[in-house]
């Protein structure tokens, strides 16, 4: 149950949109509901208007294109639509494999990438009802000082868990903002959760390089099941091959607050080490910068486990 | 599946009800409405142990559209058992309505009722309840230690609710004499039973001094029967009605906001309707015991088990509710025979959630132990699990320790036998090149009551005959999504030769149905049905005496019954009051495998064959084993209630903290009922509602010593190993 009211607005316009985020202070953006509306029925947000994007006219936040060795993937689009597009473009089987993670297919037909990426990071005392946190101390993330998974840390130290984001970043994509009447590009990464760009405008679409043929990206998720869960660990790794110039990058999510670049891995990589020593180092890297926090049903252990996914991902290379 | 020549059992027909379900169309509780109702909800307690120092309501009372706050002090004379068993000494009376010292998070502490369910929730927000909190024990060994507080100082003066102790023989001489001893202790988890429809209530508590209480209920001459003596009235002053259900797992074998509902109705004269969240259903219904089970079993050279010495100890959490009878009905479980058997069941108190009545009643706790015990005698002796197994099995005339009645029907090995053959086509077809497939592999056997192993089974039916020859059944009995409904028609149809298209099913409304002792322990096909089976004899009876002559066409001869001088009109009765409660029995196998990459472990398979008696409705069994298998994988790899050590709460509160198995989480399900008929069955039925999910944790544990070669002593799984259900395409 929501239990307080707001404002509902449908602009067709970006620029009619922009302009309601900016007269209400405090508005969200709105479009498959899927992350939003568990946060209002759990009152972590209280927002005084929600301006769902769905009713935009054509816009590039509803497609996909891919053009000029360039692909754009509209914020707006589904993840079903996302796992379809990848189905008749077998070079982005991975995307496909990582909107097929998320969630389950109800979800995903309403869900979008945009909200995949957006998402708040999550943590079991900070994604429960009202009432259940109420004989606790209010955390930073619900207006106290406190992270009660880590009490001596001075800021909340909740876990990004999008699956989408994680291959996104290993493909060195953009984010598309429409502020101030124009679109402003910013690193996927200061985009995560939400971050500052998209706090100021409206994510219109994620801009990367095209794969070329000999261009390879993986994805891989581990979860206690097959649908709704989400990842113990997922990672993804992009190869891009131009000939002289080849490069790596290798990013493991559901670690930390944000996602983990294993840079020494990927240089590792380019010397071609064998898999078994890449794989020991991976793991080595991440347990190295990995924040783990308690989460529900997943011990220690079966969180350390889950960085055995390098070796699946570095099995593909 | 045979169905030993009936005309409708047997067969695959469709549930009765399944229309006004798929189309919407059925009535479940939160689709009733009384006039002038109100809608009422509880402000559970933050706080695993607390007192309250102060309540204040002000702000509440000052929103427009809130009626009335209850309070403890309101109902605080009252006491009782929430069990919906028959009243049993193993009862003790130890909850409130409401309770100002709240004795675990999600305790009830007060009510509001609103105009809306908007307005009670606001309401509930703008109360300010001062809690003092207080010491919580949280587990069993800190529950029973010296000094620990004790949570119930009126029912024992320390945590321990009460001892269930049964002796067979002398376990200690039997073990010492015994040539291999296999000992170790296991530990399983609180499981919640996510019934797809939340608790939910309608109550009606009139100025004439007559209570109405519509929802969700297994038990409803159960819930009369407490509700009136809570309210001090005669039972035909109190009306229980079930509409349809989504499901109960044990759980509403109990009552839970029902007594709040009620007396939130009296004070407002008005009826009042709760319907509770997901969170209050995970956190504040029941849930199933964690259990810390010791056993050991001692056997000779040649397989044979000479004692068996089980000590069990349970957490109950806040209230004892069902506990002690979890506990007898857990020590009669012992498939095995063995001369010496010694059960000790100890109920403890904590501050968790409340244990109750959940599928398998004490039964999958114990199994999960011995079954896994059952491997590594077979492995120290040697000889094959299945083997060792049927080599100990009880068999037809044997009696199980702990009951009085030997065993009319019994086909373990057949289940054995051909669950082996399903195995076998499995093995082929998985098998590789340099590996071994027979490793992947872990089994279990098992063996579950039909109906109360205490014999309190009693129901009653009343078949009324129409003059054109169709029927209406009335039943006490409470389908609770399972089919008992379905069944029941069923059977009424085959005695009275008649299609099922003319017989339509009214149940459990204690109003206009008859007395039935409630929808558990497995007894509903059995119980319920033996009472079909009399009242349709019944019917056959009266239209003998009536008529003067031997039945053959039913329609014609009700027509010649209603059109004789004098005429007859047939209404056919019955009781039947259990004399016997015959076990059921299952072998399972459990596939896992293990990527030899990430050591990760996957779920492939499991088989399940039963001996059910007589197959009633193809299409339920099926069911049955296939909702029992999933159920039974998720207490296997990832089910369990969490607390949280830094606030005291258990924080699986909704299905994203709480993991179940999703319909991508389903392993292949290879299913089969053997040939069996029981005796003493309705057309020699016996049950399967329980017994599907109880041997499935066990064989997947076993599976996984035998791949990981690591002793598994703890469910779920995942509290050791990655592990999940193989993955389907775009699952």
């Amino acid at each position: 149950m929501i239990h307080h009211t707001f404002r509902y607005d449908s602009p067709k316009t970006l620029a009619e949109a922009e302009g309601l985020l900016q007269s209400v202070p405090g508005s969200v953006i709105v479009a498959g509901g899927t992350d939003i509306v568990p946060l209002l029925k759990y009152d972590l947000i209280a927002p005084p208007a929600l301006i769902a994007i769905g009713g935009i006219g054509e816009s590039p936040m509803h497609r996909i294109e891919m053009k000029s060795g360039t692909l754009k993937i509209g914020a707006a689009v589904t993840l079903h639509a996302l796992a379809e597009f990848a189905r008749s473009n077998p070079r982005y089987r991975a995307l496909r494999d990582c909107a097929n993670a998320v969630a389950s297919p109800q979800i995903r037909r309403t869900g979008t990438v945009g909200g995949n990426v957006l998402q708040q990071r999550r943590c079991y005392y900070y994604n429960q009802s009202a009432a259940w946190r109420s004989g606790i101390e209010p955390c930073f993330m619900t207006g106290g000082g406190i992270c009660h998974q880590m009490p001596a840390k001075k800021s909340c130290q909740a876990i990004y868990y999008s699956d989408l984001a994680i291959p996104l970043a290993a493909m060195s994509a953009h984010a598309n903002v429409f502020q101030n009447g124009a679109i402003k590009r910013y690193p996927i990464l200061d985009c995560l959760g939400g971050g500052q760009p998209v706090r100021r405008g409206i994510l219109v679409s994620f801009e990367m390089e095209e794969l070329a043929p000999r261009d390879k990206l993986y994805f891989q998720k581990y979860a206690l099941r097959n649908a709704i869960d989400f990842p113990i660990a997922n990672g993804a790794v992009c190869l891009r091959d131009k000939g002289l110039q080849r490069s790596v990058r290798m990013f493991l999510g559901a670690m930390a607050p944000s996602p983990l670049r294993l840079a020494e891995t990927e240089a590792a990589i380019a010397l071609a080490k064998d898999r078994t020593a890449l794989a020991d180092l991976a793991i080595t890297e991440a347990r190295k910068q990995m924040h783990p926090i308690k989460e529900v049903g997943v011990p220690p252990k079966t969180k350390l486990q889950g960085l055995n996914i390098v070796r699946e991902l570095l099995q593909e290379i | 599946m045979l169905n030993n020549g009936y005309q409708t059992v047997g067969t695959d027909t469709p549930r009765l009800e399944s229309w006004e379900k798929v189309t919407g169309r059925g009535r479940y509780t939160d689709d009733c409405k009384l006039p002038n109702m109100a809608y009422g909800a509880i402000l559970h307690s933050p706080h695993a142990h607390a007192r309250v120092l102060a309540i204040d309501v002000q702000q509440a009372l000052e929103l427009t559209g809130v009626i009335a706050v209850l309070l403890p002090e309101e109902v605080r004379e009252i006491v009782y058992n929430s069990s919906g068993n028959p009243p049993s000494d193993l009862l003790p009376k130890d909850e409130h309505i409401l309770t100002d010292t709240p004795l675990f998070a999600g305790d009830r502490v007060l009510a509001v009722a609103a105009e809306s369910p908007l307005l009670c929730e606001k309401a509930l927000s703008l109360i300010q309840v001062t809690y003092e909190k207080l010491p919580a024990v949280l587990d069993i060994a800190g529950a029973l230690r010296k000094g620990a507080a004790a949570l119930h100082p009126e029912v024992s003066p320390t945590n321990l609710a009460g001892t269930v102790a049964i002796d067979y023989g002398d376990v200690e001489q039997a073990m010492r004499d015994a040539d291999i001893l296999v000992e170790d202790t296991f530990y399983t988890p609180a499981i919640a039973p996510v019934s797809m429809e939340p608790a939910g209530c309608i109550c009606d508590y009139r100025a004439n001094g007559e209570i109405t209480v519509i929802g969700t209920s297994q038990t409803v001459f159960q819930d009369r029967r407490l509700i009136a003596q809570m309210a001090q009235l005669p039972e035909n002053k109190v009306r229980v009605v079930k509409p349809l259900m989504g499901g109960g797992f044990g759980a509403r074998q109990q009552l839970h906001h029902q007594p709040v509902g009620v007396w939130l109705s009296k004070k407002i004269g008005r009826p009042v309707k709760m319907i509770f969240t997901r969170e209050q259903e995970n956190l504040a219904t029941t849930v199933r015991h964690a259990a810390q089970i010791k056993m050991r079993i001692g056997a000779n050279r040649d397989g044979n088990i000479v004692a068996v010495d089980v000590e069990a100890h349970h957490d109950t959490g806040a209230y004892a509710t069902h506990g002690l009878l979890v506990l007898s009905s857990q020590s009669k479980k012992m498939i095995y025979h063995a001369e010496n058997y010694r059960y000790r069941g100890h109920c403890v108190y904590t501050n968790n959630v409340t244990a109750g009545a959940m599928r398998g009643y004490g039964n999958p706790q114990l199994t999960f132990a011995r079954e896994v015990l059952m491997n590594r005698l077979a492995k120290k002796l040697s000889m094959d699990p299945v083997e060792l197994r049927l080599k100990n099995i009880v068999k037809t005339g044997d009696v199980i320790r702990g009951t009085e009645t030997g065993i009319n029907s019994c086909e373990l090995r057949a289940c054995a036998v051909e669950a082996e053959k399903i195995r076998q086509s499995l093995i082929r077809q998985y098998r590789r090149p340099g590996e071994r497939e027979e490793d992947n592999w872990g089994v279990a056997f098992t063996m579950h009551t039909t109906g109360p192993s205490g014999k309190t089974g009693l129901s009653s039916a009343v078949i009324t005959v129409n003059g054109d020859g169709s029927v209406h059944l009335k039943t006490g009995s409470a389908d609770i999504g399972q089919g008992s409904e379905t069944v029941f028609a069923q059977i009424a149809a085959e005695i009275l030769g008649i299609d099922l298209s003319r017989i339509t099913v009214t149940a459990a409304d204690t109003a206009v149905t008859p007395y039935d002792t409630g929808t558990f322990a497995s007894s509903q096909t059995f119980v319920g049905g033996n009472a079909v089976v009399l009242a349709a004899k019944d019917v056959l009876k009266k239209l003998r005496e009536v008529n003067g002559e031997e039945p053959t066409d039913f329609a014609a001869a009700v027509k010649k019954a209603f059109r004789a001088n004098p005429a007859g009109v047939i209404i056919g009765t019955a009781s039947y009051q259990a004399t016997d409660a015959p076990p059921a029995f299952a072998v399972c196998w459990a596939r896992m495998v293990r990527d030899p990459l990430t050591g990760f472990l996957e779920t492939t398979d499991i088989i399940e064959t039963v001996d059910c008696g007589t197959v009633m409705n193809r299409n339920t069994v099926r069911g049955q084993i296939e909702g029992g298998v999933l159920q039974g994988l998720g207490y296997g790899q990832m089910e369990q209630m969490q607390c949280d050590s830094r606030t005291n709460k258990p924080t699986t509160s909704d299905l994203v903290h709480y993991r179940i198995p999703t319909a991508a989480d389903t392993p292949h399900i290879h299913s089969l009922a053997v040939q069996s008929y029981e005796l003493s069955g309705p057309l020699g039925a016996k049950s399967i509602g329980e017994l599907t999910l109880v041997p499935v944790a066990a064989a997947m544990a076993n599976c996984t010593e035998s791949i990981t070669g690591e002793k598994i002593n703890g469910l779920p799984l995942s509290n050791k190993y990655m592990v999940r259900c193989a993955k389907g395409e775009d699952a």
